[in-house]
Formats: C-alpha cells, sequence, structure tokens
C-alpha cells in the first residue's frame, strides 16, 4: 500500500513537473530573445550533439582493454634484475609493508622470479619489448608506453571498474558514457559507445555491463554490447513477413503513443527510449555494412590474422572496433579476457599474448594506412599489474604473479600521443614507481584532453552534488602529448 | 581699500605664514583628524585657483579689448589668493596622510607653495607689467604643478596610458609557474597595484614586487608566514568593508572569497615564494582553489580559435546535420567544420552541393565507402580552407585530383582501397601545402610510388601494410557450425572456414587428421554416436591449424520409463532421474545446476525400461571431465540388459582411460557397444573412480562422477 502511495506522490509531482516544463518551454520557444534555450523540443530524434571545448587531436578511441591485468614483466617492463636476484626474496627495503591480496599475504616466502620470455629493444625508440608481442614490437615506433600507470584497487573488480568509471564502486557513468555524453554521436546510425567481448586461453576473469553504463546520465549514453555471435547486433533484422514500410508505420505510431504517454507522465527516459527506437531502425542499414567479413580482402586478413574472420574473436572485434570507429562510432570499448596468470603464467601467457599482439598491431597499421590514426585514439592495457615475486610454486619452467597496483604498463597510440616514447620509470624491482607517475585520474584526465574536453568543466549534476570523470582529481600528463 | 580687502589681505597672509610652517615642519607636526579631513578637500577646491588664474591672466592680457571693470579685478585677485593659499595649506595638508611618490609630491608641493605666493604678490603689487609678469608665472607654474598632482592622483602616465601600448594581458603558466607569480600576483595587480604601486604607495606600502612587499609599509609586515590570522594583508581585507581600514576601499574593487580564502591559505602554508603550481597535487586546497582565480585572470590558450575565418550560424550547422551526413563544429569557439558521410546506399551528389553553404568552412571531409564519382571533387575543390580529403573506398579514379590545386590548405588526402590510378596523383604532389598521401590497396605499383617519393619528396606516399610473402601464418582450426552439440534423428556435424580456399581435414577415431590419414571434409557427416571429432585446417601457404577437438552426441532413443536405483550425493541431486534423460546438457563447469547427477561414496545405478525391445548398439554416458575439481570419468561402466528389472544379465563392461595429466574441462562421453541382440529393459552401473590419478596430490581421494545425461543409440 506504502509503493501504491509512493507512486501516486511520485508521478503527481513529476506530473506536476512535466506540465511545468512544457509550460515554460513553449514561453521560451516564443521568446526572441531565447530562441535555442529549448532547442531540444524541436529536435526530439537526434540526439544533441555536444561540442569539445576546445579543438581535440583525436576524435574517437578504441580502448583495447587487457581484462585480467596482463604482467608488464613479461610484456613492456624490462626488468633485467629480477633475472639475476631469480628466487631470492623480495627486500622488505622494497615492499615497504604495502598491501598484499588475500591469495599472497599469507605466503611465508615471497620470492623474486624475473621473465621467463627474453626482452630485446625495438625500433627508433629503444623500447624494450619481449619476445611474446612481435608485432606489437613491429610497430613500437607509433606507440607511447606509460610504465608508471598505478590505480587504488588491488582486486579485479573495483579496479577494472575504477579504469573504466573513474570510481571503484560502480554505477557511475564509463568513460565512453562520459564521451558520449560529452561529444554526442558523430553518426546518427549507430551507438556513439560500442562494446565487445571476447576471451582468451588463459585465466579469465568475468566483465559485467555496469562496465560500461551510462550511471546517471541519459540512458542513450550507455554502451550497447555487441554479440559475440554470428549476428553481432541481435535481432537487427526485421522478421520473417514485415517488411521496411510496415516496420517504418509500426515506429510512426509507436511514437506517437509514446509521445502521448511523456505528456502524461513527463519522464524523459520516454524520449531517450523514442530516440533508440529510431537509431535501431537506422542500424537496420549502417550495421550489414559494417559486420559483413565475407568480403574481406587477403591483406586485412594476413594483417589481423585468420581469426578476424570468427566472429566473437579478440582478431575479429579488432577489425569490428575499426571498421566501427571509421563509421564515427566515438567511442569502441573492447575486452579480451584471460590475462590473469596466477599461476601457469609461462603456460598461459604466451597463448594470451599470440591472440592479442598481431590483431592489436594490425589495428595501428590499419588506422594509419586509412589517414585515421591521427585522429583517433587507441589505448592497449589493463587494470593493473602483477607482483614481481612468485604466487604460489615456483619452477624453473612455471611461475605466478598476483595483482600489483603499484606499477603496471600501458601503452596509447594515435590522436594527439606523442609517437615512439616511453613515458615514466618503475625501480630496478619493478615494484614501485621511480619517476612520473601516472594516477588513473591522471589518465582519464589526459584522454579527456585529447579529446577536446576540459576534464574539470565536462560535469553532470546528480543528487545535488557535481560529478565528473576524474572525480576531485586528475593531473594531464603533459609529456606525453605530441 | 574696503574692510573686506582689509580682512582679505590679512587672512592671506596668515594662510602663508601656516603654509610655510606646515612645510617646514611637516616631518615634526601631527595633523589632527579634523584637519586631516579639511586638507582631504584640496582636491575639491583646486579647481578655483586654475580657473581663476587663468581668467585672470586672460582678463589682464586682453584688457584692451575686454574692457573689464578693475573692481572685478581687484575682487578677483583677493578670490584667487584666498582660494589659492587655502588649496596649497590643504594640499600641505594631506601631503602628511604619505602614500605618494616622493619625487612628484615634492614638485607639486613647492609649485603649489609658489604658486600661492604669487597670487599674494598680485594682491601687493598695483602696476600692469609687474602684473603681467607674475601671472605669466603663475600660469606655468600652474601648468607644471597642476600636471604632478594629476600624475600623484590618476597614476604617472594617466594621461599617455591610451597612446601606449597595453601591457600584454595573456598571462601564460608554465610547470615552473610559482603559487605567487601564477595565482597571487595576478590578484594584487587587479586589486592593490592602484594604490600601492612604486609611484603611489599608499600607507607607504608597495605591494608591486616580492622584495617591496618585504619591506612592508608604515603600518608594518605585509604577511607573518605561517600565521595568516596575524597577517595584516588578511586582517584588512577581513574587516567589514564599512571599515575605515578594509582593503581595499569600499569604493574600490573586492577580492572574492576564493581570492581571500587563497592568499589566507597560501600565507598559512607558510607563504613559500619557491612553491610552484605543479608541486601542488590535485587534491591540494591550494590547487581547487586557484583553478577559478587562474579562470579569472588567465585568458584559456583553447578560447582562442585555431582558425580565423567567417563563422556561419549553428542554425545551418544544425540544418546541414542530418543521419547520412554529419557537419559539426570541430570545438565551441571554432568556425571551422567537420563533415563525415554514412550510409552509402542513400548517398547522392546533391548531399556534397549543399555543403556549397559552409564551402569555407570545411576543414576535414570524410567520403569513406561513398561511391563518390570524379566530377563531384570539382564542388569538393570550392571547399577553400580544406586540410584532410578521405576518399578512402571510393570509385574515385584520380583524373580530376588536378582540381584540388586550389586547395592551398590541403594536407593529407587519403586514397586508400580507391580506384586511383597515378596519373592524377602527380596533381596532389605540386600542391604546396600537401604533407601525407595514402595509397594503401590501391592499383598504385611501388615504382609508381617510388618516382612519386623521388619527385615530390615533402610528400609522405603512405603505402601501408603490404604482406610479407615469406610469412607463413598458422590457419585458425575449423568452426563447429551445428546450433548444439546433441545431434537429432538425421542431423549430422556441420565443420566450416570462413577464409576461403581453406581445406578441412577431420578424423573420428581420435588420430590426428593430417594430411596422410585425415579425411578430407567434404560436407556433412554422419556421426553413429557419441564421438570426438579432431579437425584441421590446411591451405596452401598458410601453416595447417591446430587440431581442434568437438564432443558430439547424437540423441538416440528416449526410455519410455527410468528410475534412479542408487542415490546421487545429496548436494548433486539434480532432478533425479530426469536430469540424465531429458536431453539437456549440463551447465559447464556448474555442478549444483539441477542439470547435473553425481556420485562418489556409490555407483550410479540406473534402470531404463523401452516399451519394444530394442537392438541398441551403444549406450553413452556424459560426464564432466574437470581435473581440478576431481570430477573424473567413471572407474567402470557395467551394462545389464534383459526383458524386464528382475531378469537381467552383464551383457557389456568397460573400462575408461583416466587422463593422466591436467586436461581442459570439458564434457564428454564414454561409449558401451552392445552385442548385438534386442532387449526391452537396460541397467547401468557407473563406479566413480576409487583413486585419483597419481599425478594428483590428493591421490588417496575418490573421484566425483558427475553426469548429466544417458544417450542410447
Amino acid at each position: 500500500m506504502n509503493e501504491f502511495l509512493e507512486n501516486r506522490i511520485n508521478v503527481n509531482r513529476r506530473h506536476f513537473l512535466g506540465q511545468l516544463s512544457v509550460g515554460l518551454g513553449s514561453i521560451a520557444l516564443g521568446s526572441l530573445l531565447i530562441p535555442d534555450l529549448f532547442k531540444d523540443e524541436s529536435s526530439a530524434h537526434i540526439p544533441q550533439v555536444g561540442l569539445p571545448h576546445f579543438a581535440p587531436k583525436a576524435k574517437r578511441i578504441i580502448y583495447l582493454f587487457q581484462n585480467g591485468a596482463p604482467s608488464q614483466l613479461e610484456s613492456f617492463d624490462y626488468k633485467p634484475l629480477l633475472a639475476k636476484l631469480h628466487g631470492q626474496e623480495l627486500p622488505e627495503s622494497v615492499r615497504m609493508g604495502q598491501r598484499l591480496t588475500g591469495m599472497t599475504s599469507g605466503q611465508t616466502k615471497f620470492p623474486l622470479v624475473g621473465s621467463y620470455f627474453k626482452f630485446n629493444q625495438h625500433g627508433a625508440s629503444g623500447a624494450w619489448i619481449s619476445e611474446l608481442f612481435p608485432n606489437i614490437a613491429r610497430i613500437s615506433d607509433e606507440l607511447c608506453f606509460i610504465k608508471t600507470m598505478h590505480t587504488e584497487a588491488i582486486n579485479h573488480d573495483p579496479a577494472l571498474t575504477f579504469m573504466q568509471t573513474g570510481a571503484q564502486q560502480g554505477n557511475r557513468p564509463s568513460m565512453g558514457a562520459w564521451l558520449s555524453y560529452g561529444l554526442g554521436s558523430e553518426n546518427q546510425n549507430l551507438p556513439a559507445f560500442c562494446v565487445l567481448l571476447s576471451r582468451g586461453r588463459g585465466n579469465g576473469q568475468g566483465v559485467y555491463s555496469k562496465l560500461w553504463t551510462n550511471g546517471f546520465l541519459d540512458s542513450v549514453h550507455q554502451g550497447v554490447q555487441f554479440s559475440s555471435s554470428e549476428e553481432p547486433v541481435l535481432y537487427l533484422q526485421d522478421p520473417k513477413g514485415i517488411d521496411k514500410t510496415s516496420r517504418r508505420k509500426m515506429l510512426d505510431h509507436l511514437a506517437q503513443l509514446n509521445q502521448l504517454g511523456f505528456e502524461t507522465s513527463g519522464d524523459p527516459e520516454i524520449q531517450s527510449r523514442v530516440r533508440q527506437y529510431e537509431m535501431a531502425y537506422r542500424m537496420q542499414t549502417a550495421v550489414p555494412e559494417l559486420t559483413d567479413v565475407t568480403k574481406e580482402s587477403d591483406q586485412i586478413v594476413r594483417m589481423y590474422g585468420p581469426e578476424c574472420l570468427v566472429p566473437g574473436t579478440y582478431a575479429a572485434n579488432c577489425l569490428l572496433a575499426r571498421k566501427l570507429s571509421e563509421a564515427g562510432v566515438r567511442f569502441v570499448q573492447l575486452y579480451h579476457q584471460g590475462w590473469d596468470q596466477h599461476g601457469n603464467l609461462t603456460g598461459e601467457m604466451p597463448m594470451q599474448a599470440q591472440d592479442a599482439d598481431r590483431p592489436s598491431a594490425a589495428l595501428i597499421t590499419d588506422l594509419k594506412q586509412r589517414g585515421l590514426l591521427d585522429e583517433t585514439l587507441v589505448i592497449w592495457g589493463g587494470e593493473f599489474g602483477r607482483t614481481n615475486y612468485c604466487q604460489g610454486d615456483l619452477s624453473d619452467k612455471n611461475y605466478g604473479r598476483d595483482h600489483h597496483p603499484r606499477c603496471y604498463t600501458i601503452w596509447m597510440a594515435g590522436g594527439g600521443v606523442k609517437p615512439g616514447i616511453v613515458f615514466g620509470e618503475t625501480d630496478e624491482f619493478g615494484y614501485n614507481i621511480v619517476r612520473d607517475p601516472v594516477h588513473v585520474n591522471d589518465f582519464h584526465a589526459t584522454v579527456l584532453h585529447l579529446m577536446g574536453l576540459d576534464h574539470e568543466k565536462l560535469i553532470f549534476k546528480h543528487l545535488g552534488r557535481r560529478y565528473r570523470l576524474t572525480d576531485v582529481a586528475g593531473k594531464i600528463v603533459k609529456p606525453i602529448l605530441a | 581699500m574696503s574692510t573686506f580687502e582689509k580682512i582679505a589681505r590679512y587672512v592671506v597672509v596668515g594662510l602663508q605664514g601656516l603654509i610655510v610652517f606646515v612645510v617646514v615642519f611637516e616631518s615634526r607636526i601631527d595633523i589632527p583628524a579634523v584637519l586631516a579631513s579639511f586638507g582631504r578637500m584640496h582636491p575639491m577646491l583646486l579647481h578655483f585657483p586654475i580657473a581663476l588664474v587663468f581668467l585672470m591672466t586672460l582678463l589682464v592680457f586682453a584688457q584692451k579689448l575686454l574692457e573689464p571693470n578693475p573692481k572685478l579685478i581687484g575682487f578677483l585677485i583677493i578670490l584667487l589668493a584666498l582660494t589659492t593659499s587655502l588649496t596649497a595649506l590643504m594640499g600641505a595638508f594631506l601631503s602628511q596622510e604619505g602614500g605618494y611618490d616622493l619625487t612628484a609630491l615634492s614638485r607639486h608641493k613647492w609649485l603649489g607653495v609658489g604658486l600661492s605666493f604669487m597670487t599674494w604678490g598680485l594682491m601687493l603689487v598695483p602696476t600692469q607689467k609687474l602684473r603681467k609678469a607674475i601671472l605669466a608665472s603663475a600660469c606655468a607654474a600652474l601648468t607644471i604643478g597642476a600636471h604632478f598632482g594629476a600624475a600623484l592622483t590618476h597614476g604617472e602616465d594617466f594621461v599617455t596610458a591610451p597612446l601606449l601600448e597595453p601591457p600584454p594581458k595573456l598571462r601564460s603558466l608554465s610547470d615552473s609557474t610559482t603559487v605567487f607569480a601564477g595565482v597571487v600576483e595576478p590578484i594584487l595587480e587587479s586589486k592593490c597595484y592602484g594604490c600601492h604601486n612604486t609611484s603611489k604607495s599608499k600607507g607607504g606600502l608597495v605591494l608591486t614586487s616580492l622584495a617591496s612587499i618585504g619591506r612592508g609599509g608604515k603600518n608594518g609586515k605585509v604577511w607573518v608566514p605561517g600565521d595568516a590570522a596575524h597577517s595584516l594583508i588578511v586582517k584588512r581585507m577581513l574587516l567589514p568593508p564599512e571599515a575605515k581600514e578594509h582593503m581595499p576601499p569600499r569604493d574600490k574593487a573586492q577580492l572574492s572569497p576564493d581570492e581571500i580564502a587563497f592568499i589566507s591559505t597560501w600565507i598559512d602554508e607558510g607563504a613559500n615564494a619557491g612553491l610552484r603550481l605543479s608541486d601542488l597535487d590535485s587534491h591540494d586546497t591550494l590547487r581547487t582553489l586557484s583553478r577559478t582565480i587562474i579562470d579569472r585572470y588567465y585568458q584559456q590558450p583553447h578560447d582562442v580559435p585555431v582558425y580565423h575565418f567567417a563563422s556561419v550560424s549553428d542554425e545551418l550547422v544544425t540544418k546541414l546535420n542530418i543521419p547520412n551526413r554529419a557537419v559539426f563544429r570541430i570545438a565551441r569557439h571554432e568556425p571551422a567544420l567537420g563533415v563525415d558521410f554514412f550510409l552509402a546506399k542513400s548517398y547522392s551528389e546533391k548531399y556534397l552541393k549543399e555543403l556549397e553553404a559552409v564551402a569555407a568552412q570545411i576543414v576535414r571531409i570524410n567520403l569513406s565507402g561513398m561511391p563518390v564519382q570524379d566530377e563531384e571533387l570539382s564542388i569538393i575543390a570550392t571547399f577553400s580552407n580544406l586540410e584532410k580529403l578521405v576518399l578512402n573506398n571510393t570509385p574515385v579514379t584520380g583524373s580530376s585530383l588536378g582540381e584540388l590545386t586550389r586547395l592551398t590548405h590541403l594536407k593529407t588526402v587519403a586514397l586508400s582501397g580507391s580506384k586511383v590510378n597515378v596519373a592524377g596523383l602527380a596533381r596532389l604532389g605540386g600542391i604546396a601545402s600537401m604533407q601525407r598521401v595514402f595509397l594503401w590497396n590501391t592499383a598504385v605499383t611501388d615504382a609508381e610510388v617510388k618516382k612519386l617519393r623521388e619527385e615530390f619528396p615533402a610528400v609522405e606516399w603512405e603505402r601501408g601494410f603490404v604482406p610479407d610473402e615469406t610469412e607463413r601464418l598458422k590457419l585458425n582450426p575449423p568452426l563447429f557450425a551445428n546450433n548444439a552439440n546433441v545431434l537429432g534423428v538425421g542431423e549430422k556435424v556441420l565443420l566450416k572456414h570462413n577464409l576461403p580456399g581453406t581445406r578441412v581435414l577431420v578424423s573420428l577415431d581420435g588420430s590426428d587428421p593430417d594430411s596422410v590419414s585425415g579425411m578430407p571434409y567434404r560436407g556433412p557427416v554422419d556421426i553413429p554416436h557419441f564421438t570426438v571429432i579432431r579437425a584441421r585446417a590446411v591451405k596452401e601457404g598458410w601453416l595447417s591449424s591446430d587440431i581442434v577437438e568437438y564432443v558430439v552426441y547424437k540423441k538416440g532413443l528416449t526410455p519410455g520409463k527410468a528410475i534412479l536405483i542408487s542415490a546421487p550425493e545429496s548436494k548433486y541431486a539434480g532432478d533425479g532421474v530426469t536430469t540424465i534423460t531429458d536431453g539437456l546438457k549440463g551447465m559447464p563447469d556448474f555442478y549444483k545446476d539441477p542439470s547435473w547427477v553425481g556420485f562418489r561414496t556409490q555407483p550410479m545405478i540406473a534402470g531404463f525400461g523401452f516399451d519394444t525391445p530394442q537392438n541398441l548398439s551403444v549406450i553413452t554416458i556424459s560426464y564432466a571431465r574437470n581435473v581440478w575439481a576431481m570430477c573424473m570419468p567413471p572407474e567402470s561402466v557395467e551394462v545389464w540388459a534383459g526383458p524386464d528389472s528382475d531378469h537381467l544379465k552383464r551383457v557389456a563392461r568397460i573400462i575408461p582411460r583416466q587422463p593422466d595429466n591436467w586436461v581442459s574441462n570439458r564434457t564428454e562421453g564414454v561409449n558401451i557397444p552392445l552385442p548385438s541382440e534386442p532387449f526391452a529393459y537396460y541397467k547401468v552401473v557407473a563406479k566413480p573412480l576409487s583413486k585419483l590419478p597419481p599425478f594428483r596430490k590428493e591421490r588417496k581421494e575418490s573421484g566425483w562422477l558427475m553426469v548429466d545425461e544417458v544417450f542410447f543409440n
């Protein structure tokens, strides 16, 4: 009974406010002083396009999230000292009593372990890259490595959520949602924020839709998850017996009904829904143009590897990401699972790297040869790093590494980032940061800056408090800006 | 001489005396408050002497022309002497307040005193000649003295300031900017410098440099590092505005609360002159407070547009922005526009033509994948500020690329995947502003590109990815194309590979499907019962794929009645016998799901009855293989058969192979071949593994037998 009463009260208030806003709106529309204050009224079917605060370097982002946290010590942060001290105890002077996860805090020994895989220097920049990533090594002069990322969370879910939403607890808008809110959609026929999932052969960690949520922003900014099947957007085709005209008519009548509903309740989510229907209608044309892999050239297959023709693989997602991005999708978020090598690192990591190496490099090459790399920002990395000591049994041939939030390496390429540089430095043990730390908030501030947004001005007021992706922190990492 | 004149003369003499006294003994006297406020009337009264001196000069020098009444002249002289002396005396009092530029003040003072003596002299000398001489010098003294006076009140360059170059307003911040220079100084400059600068230092205080601030003023030090509450500057700012000592004076521009907060916080934190803005971390109070202040005093570099041509209206941009053509400003303050085309099917030249309304504003246009014809480049050639043109995957041949030579800002042209040929490219190379041309996946040959590079070395001719013909890539394994891995009646196994020209080799007997023993996949494969299909893909020029295994079951017959004779472990009871006969496979790795029944302490014993005797060839038990979770194949399986449950004989017994390694998790089956004989009732006895294999630490423990289905073929 209480709920019923509450609902009545809410509806009344909402109804009243709805009526009030319509009243105010019509007054404003009649006024010559502020003719476009209520612009939304006249263009309800087109998501309002935001504009950058200043001329941006990058127009779109492809975020290749390596979910589970790939070890920086077997990929891009070369620490020969660890090989020298292999099996010796992690000195207390390095660890300084910093917290560990519950998975290794009970260990009596913390033997240091060097990389099982060889490192070599590559490109004009001389970046050290392990033998697991030969293709990424080949394009290292396009990349900007940040070796000094650090985060506040020590477990996957909060760290992942922090990396994606700027808060550990969840329910805040994801990066892609913020960018959709700040910049709108470039292509009105596709969502501004698309999410593609893949799973490697290593130990995996889950991803959840809260990572691509719109949070308190309008639901049009939510990430749209593509299916890993042959049909990336489910139910996109008209059912048998329904042609384009009757689908159009149905949508028109549905929109009228929804308009009635909106006039009664004044709930803005109804208008969001109408816009989503309209976009889905246009997606019926736009998506098949993009997702058809039957016509990919031999060159593309050789670049991305033959798996790019198998829907749901990381390679196929990289290829699809390029196509979506090329078609104006503001933010394409990939999650590649399987990087959580607590044990059997030497068994699993080569498989993970094999899946991720070629397509990641191909994506950069492909964007570059189309003249699009300068306006697209590509980000590659996980949610934290891995410990320099062994988790579990240490043998000559195998070992594991636990979560390590104090330093990890990511790389960026393209739009507005200096190519061919290595930024920041960790200590010889690969445990602490020596120079130029980059906090997750700083990373977000920098990414928004590259997209032409001032992270201190991209604000949404919710429940009486102003929110930002960087909340109350974040410094732009200027030395990596081109 | 009238009484008025007499009295006036004595008053003037008295005033002159007072002036001399005050000026001579200025450092030794204290001015009472009444006289101080009397002194402040100096700026008002001084207008009388100015007007009267010039009026007198006019009357005296132009006496013949104007024929003034001598009585009037006498009166005016008295008035002039009175007001001038009075003004000078007031000035003398006012100068006691201090805070003025000393050189200018002393010049102004002595000229003023001189002037008052001259006017007194005018009263004493009756001759025309002398009067003229005195008036002439009075005019000169007045002009010069007034100039110094004005400099004292309004500042030195008050008159000439508008003529001089305005000081650069744009401050800039760098990593080395100190908090003082970056934030405190702009506040002081806008709110305090007016009265506390080197030429006008009210209260003896100059705030224009750290050194002069350090010297303080008449009332002492400006701030006490680490103690804002006892710092003069903060105390004065916090006084109520109506208080006499409140700073800045109430009629001047006031500091905003965040500015006061910033200065007091900075003083509280030690007023460290060397502290840099970049030293503050983002949570720092100073950092937080500084943001709005910096916004206030600094022109934001990004508020300055990158482009300076005329802007078009937002309405026009909105009008042009339609689903198949996005038109948008590159940023809020920018006149420049970017354009993207979408939905190739809806493209027509019309949409390009409509952009002529914003021809001068487009800096970037993307026509990727659109059916753009060569002739349409002449429309693009009117986009006079165009910098980047993307024509990837268009049918453009390049025959009219020469049109683009009109575009003097064009830097980038992307023609990847287009039908472009080399002929038009030389014209692109000839554009002086050209930087990069993208030619991946076109008919342009290496030799042609080499020639272009030689001819136009300033342009990067990008060839993009060129496959390394010697590099052999490994194929991905064939894909399983059935909807589910339990096949119904008549269903066959479908395999496929997405890369055209790939052959698939299969084996059904567990052998490696290589080119010798593998069977080429030529179409759907029939299987009689549970089978592990092994397959690999091969193609010339590629390395063969890894072998992939697909586990496939055949649905077969469904028993009319079924019963679980032994009870499963209570944690994994599933839905009893339904679980193993409903044709549904178990959820992978989730054994609490009712699609599983689990046994450990006793074997699974189940009975299955058919309405009519069936000549079964194979019974398959589908179980979970998960070495980590100790879910193992059964140790042994027996099948008993007969006409009914009371008359059974053992017809088959097998011992499945156990994993000898940490094999991956999957659901698989064990086939129990039966003799060819019809039976109406079958009993299956499957024993869990009594001892785990030796590679597991817990090798003395028994394994689990998790079953999700039993198939009859």
